[in-house]
């Protein structure tokens, strides 16, 4: 029994970093209606930024956690002048060519990965404070497990306030809405667009420190990564941050589970939830209709 | 008017001939016979292969041939029914492992061949159908992406696929008893193969259904509206492009001897999107061109710098800001200017007078 | 038929066609309801239309006239209610087999296939009309491009000179008449029609209007069911007009019922009728 909720304790905590780079591509995909491909990129910047700013060492949780948001601000940046500079030129063509120059945008922001830090995987120590094992109350869970758990939930909390209870919130949902109308409405639209990618991007990239001492740290990770967003936010449904949220738990505990019991499934488990799911209803567990159109 | 005739006899005889048989190729592209093409691509094409002697640069264009089916295969999905399937690599590798398993069958290459297609376009049907239960264009992008993740996984996983070390000793058999192991034989058949998919695909692209693709790519709703079953159509494309990506795996694997797993990952379909993007959609050399730069590109750069995706991804991005049609779309543009600049040029000379200077571009 | 006693501004079209096929009741609607969430778009409208005639709906803004067009056409699936062609029952059909059944629409904003040619446009709609089966190693253009039915339809709409524009290179009112030249390819029986002549100048409104009377007038039997806000038009060619406000039918009748209604009066006060 005690296993059973240590494996559930851990697939929740496995959830969190799904769900920060999942609901950060929701935000930007229902703001901007434009799909990210690079987004998965940032998660990789942002371990690697968190290594450059460590340089692999263990350190203290504080400035673990520091380095995190600052990694977290310093991805949002490139991804700012990345949005700026290269997706705003696609905007007013027909979507395949926006899809496609995210595509572009992935790929070279994954080039200059490596030509700013060479080819040669990183390893990034776990801070003194999440290394090891705790029981609590007969039940196994890892230090870190704990953190990335934590940091999920405070971020999915903030998340929450920010978009249902802020003035800043309502415009991102008037705007992810129907544009046009908001904009009539007298939404400054790009402010908001940009800001919502902004912290779409700084997630991510949140998300990418917290994981670093997780991980290698490698160019291989933008492209995994892009492709656990892209199931994350097609299973919760296009544009909804909590659809992210329970689908990264399903997700992340399904994942969790397979690990424990049925090892030989688990490399599939995820994609065969996906493609189920989606064969059954396209739109996601919390999508809107709007985006199964056309 | 005096009329100035020595300028005139350079435009007479070859030119002027060369000149009618291209305005009857452009005047109605659609009726020209496409088997005179397909041929001659088949015969340079053999001949071009057997002159070379190096293996390396022998092997290299292999791989643009097969590419270019590849990448003509996936047009059919993404330039001619304008969904960007993230997922087309799987019907290649599917086509490529079909022959690797039957290896030991001692069947022959031609069989193989065909049923490397006929997987390919089994999984595309799959796929087609599974894929447009939406409507939207992201969705669909994302489906395909996971479909084919799910493939690669199976590919990675299952030991029977060799895992991603993959299989190997894969033979080039023989055709209607003529062994392929002869680099010449290899040759003609590879170019065979290639030139009657090609002229497959004319006779596909002039055809109604194609026609209809391309307006339910255009406007769905419309298309709708007009009797097109849009579904319908976008699945027969993924049946379409499943069947040659399929034979194009199969080549693969009767060429190379050997398939990995990573001929299954979704960065694979990537880089078959780029070839078609960067080359063009419009046209059908338009991706064959895109799979030749591709193919160079990373044979050149991969000597000099030990990152091709920053110019890959700059490629891309340059193409679609500046000329989404791709490559073919500049090719065609820089035609017409050179023709139409030539033909007033013809007209003045002719007439021996001069209209004030040409407009330079 | 409907006597104009408002002067137009224009030439007057032709004069009206001929009168509807005597018992044929060509679309119905039962009780179409079309919701969004809590709106109802279309509530409640049942319809009938004769073979033959030629039928306007008006109404102001957000009346419901383009989702009653959009869900008769398919486009949009009703939300209750039924919807008869010819008799059969098309409510689970979709836009594209019913317009293999026989309903054909245009678009308050012309639509075309922008990356073919005016001509293959018209021949896709035409070839689908004459083929249920395409071979797949047909030849597009010297099967369906090269016919006569075809060269004649652009001809009658002022389309001929037009025939190798590419239609993503068309004007507004090219657009418009090429969204209606598709339409009638398919040779509809029900020919529905979203504000045909809204988006264009005066002159080219009531050039459209002029060839939507002369298609209905060669075509026997072809029942054309039109939005209009410009209600002199209305008035000078519809058999019928049927007034909707807020998803339901408020009225249906010739010009000078429409126009001495008290309720129509009250709905569009203001406006010059």
């Amino acid at each position: 029994m005690n296993h059973f909720i240590s494996t559930l304790v851990a697939g929740f905590a496995e959830a969190m970093p799904f769900f920060l780079v999942g609901s950060g591509l929701a935000l930007t995909l229902g703001v901007m209606d434009i799909l990210n491909f690079a987004h998965g990129v940032y998660f990789m910047i942002g371990a690697y930024v968190l290594h450059a700013l460590l340089g692999g060492a263990a350190v203290n949780l504080v400035f673990f956690l520091l380095a995190c948001v600052g990694a977290g601000l310093a991805t949002a940046v490139i991804g700012a002048v990345s949005e700026r500079t290269v997706l705003r030129l696609t905007y007013r063509k027909e979507p395949l060519i926006g899809i496609l120059a995210t595509y572009g945008l992935f790929l070279l922001l994954q080039g200059l990965v490596i030509v700013v830090w060479g080819a040669a995987p990183f390893s990034q120590n776990q801070s003194f404070a999440t290394r090891g094992i705790v029981t609590i109350a007969g039940v196994n869970v890892a230090r870190s497990d704990i953190l990335n758990a934590g940091v999920g939930l405070v971020v999915g909390a903030a998340l929450y306030v920010l978009i249902r209870h802020s003035p800043f919130g309502t415009k991102v949902r008037a705007v992810a809405e129907d544009r046009e109308m908001a904009s009539a409405l007298g939404v400054a639209t790009e402010r908001v667009s940009m800001a919502a990618f902004f912290i779409g991007t700084s997630l991510a990239a949140l998300a990418g420190g917290l994981l670093a001492p997780q991980v290698s740290i490698d160019q291989t990770l933008g492209a995994s990564w892009v492709l656990y967003a892209f199931i994350v936010v097609v299973v919760g449904g296009l544009g909804s941050i909590g659809g992210s949220f329970v689908a990264a738990v399903i997700l992340g505990e399904t994942d969790s589970i397979c690990v424990s019991y049925l090892p030989s499934v688990e490399p599939y488990i995820l994609y065969i939830v996906v493609v189920v799911l989606l064969l059954v209803r396209p739109r996601g567990l919390m999508g809107s209709l709007r985006h199964a159109e056309g | 008017m005096p009329r100035d005739d020595s300028s005139r006899a350079v435009t007479n005889g070859p030119v002027r001939a060369l000149a009618a048989l291209a305005r009857r190729y452009t005047a109605r592209p659609d009726q020209t016979p496409a088997a005179p093409p397909a041929a001659v691509i088949v015969v340079a094409g053999a001949l071009a292969l057997s002159g070379l002697s190096n293996p390396a640069t022998l092997f290299n264009w292999y791989l643009v041939v097969i590419y270019a089916l590849f990448a003509l295969s996936a047009n059919v999905v993404i330039g001619w029914n304008g969904i960007g399937t993230f997922g087309h690599a799987l019907y290649f590798a599917a086509g490529a492992y079909a022959v690797a398993l039957l290896a030991t069958a001692n069947l022959p290459a031609e069989v193989l061949l065909l049923l490397g297609g006929a997987v390919g376009a089994a999984i595309g049907l799959m796929f087609g159908l599974a894929a447009t239960r939406t409507g939207s264009l992201v969705a669909m992008a994302m489906l395909t992406l996971m479909f084919a993740q799910l493939g690669y996984q199976i590919v990675y996983g299952v030991g029977v696929f060799g895992g991603e070390n993959g299989l190997v000793g894969i033979p080039r058999g023989s055709v209607f008893g003529i062994s392929l192991n002869s680099t010449t034989a290899f040759n003609w058949y590879l170019m065979i193969v290639f030139g009657l998919c090609w002229y497959a695909l004319v006779r596909l692209r002039r055809s109604t259904v194609a026609r209809a693709m391309l307006a339910a790519r255009d406007d769905p709703t419309r298309a709708r509206a007009a009797g097109l079953h849009v579904t319908g159509l976008r699945v027969t494309g993924f049946v379409i492009g499943g069947l040659f990506a399929g034979l194009a795996g199969a080549l693969y694997a009767q060429t190379e001897g050997v398939i990995g797993s990573d001929v299954a990952y979704w960065t694979t379909s990537g880089m078959v999107l780029i070839m078609v993007i960067i080359g063009g959609t419009g046209r059908l050399w338009g991706p064959v061109i895109g799979a030749a730069l591709y193919t160079w590109g990373n044979v050149y750069l991969l000597n000099t710098t030990s990152t091709m995706d920053v110019y890959l991804g700059l490629a891309l991005l340059l193409i679609l800001l500046v000329a989404p049609r791709g490559i073919a779309q500049l090719l065609t543009s820089a035609a017409r200017l050179a023709v139409s600049g030539a033909r007033r040029r013809h007209r003045e000379a002719g007439t021996g007078t001069r209209k004030g200077n040409p407009r330079r571009w | 038929m409907v006597t104009a006693s408002y002067q137009p501004a224009g030439p007057a079209p032709e004069p009206q066609g001929s009168a509807p096929e005597p018992g044929g009741t060509i679309l119905q609607t039962h009780d179409l309801e079309k919701n969004y969430g809590a709106i109802r778009a279309v509530a409640g409208v049942s319809l009938r239309i004769a073979r033959g005639e030629l039928v306007a709906i008006v109404g102001p803004n957000g009346a419901g006239k383009t989702t009653l067009l959009s869900v008769i056409a398919g486009e949009q699936r009703a939300s209750g209610g039924r919807i008869e062609l010819a008799g059969r029952d098309v409510t689970k059909a979709g836009a594209a087999r019913r317009s293999q059944f026989g309903i054909a629409r245009t678009f308050q904003v012309g639509r075309a296939f922008r990356s073919l040619p005016v001509r293959d446009n018209v021949a896709l709609a035409r070839s689908v009309r004459l083929n249920r089966r395409w071979r797949i190693a047909d030849n597009f253009t010297r099967d369906a491009g090269a016919s006569p039915d075809v060269t004649d339809l652009l001809a009658r709409l002022n389309l001929a000179d037009k025939a190798g524009t590419l239609a993503g290179n068309l004007a507004q009112g090219d657009l418009k008449r090429l969204d209606l030249a598709i339409a009638l390819a398919l040779e509809p029986k029900v020919l529905l029609l979203d504000e045909p002549t809204a988006g264009v100048g005066v002159d080219e409104a009531q050039a459209i209007a002029r060839l939507v009377v002369e298609m209905w007038h060669d075509s026997p039997g072809l029942a054309i069911v039109f939005i209009s806000h410009d209600m002199s038009i209305v008035f000078e060619i519809a058999n019928r007009i049927i007034v909707m406000h807020e998803g339901s039918v408020i009225l249906e009748g010739d010009a000078e019922q429409v126009r001495s209604d008290e309720r129509v009066r009250a709905l569009y006060l203001g406006e010059s009728l």
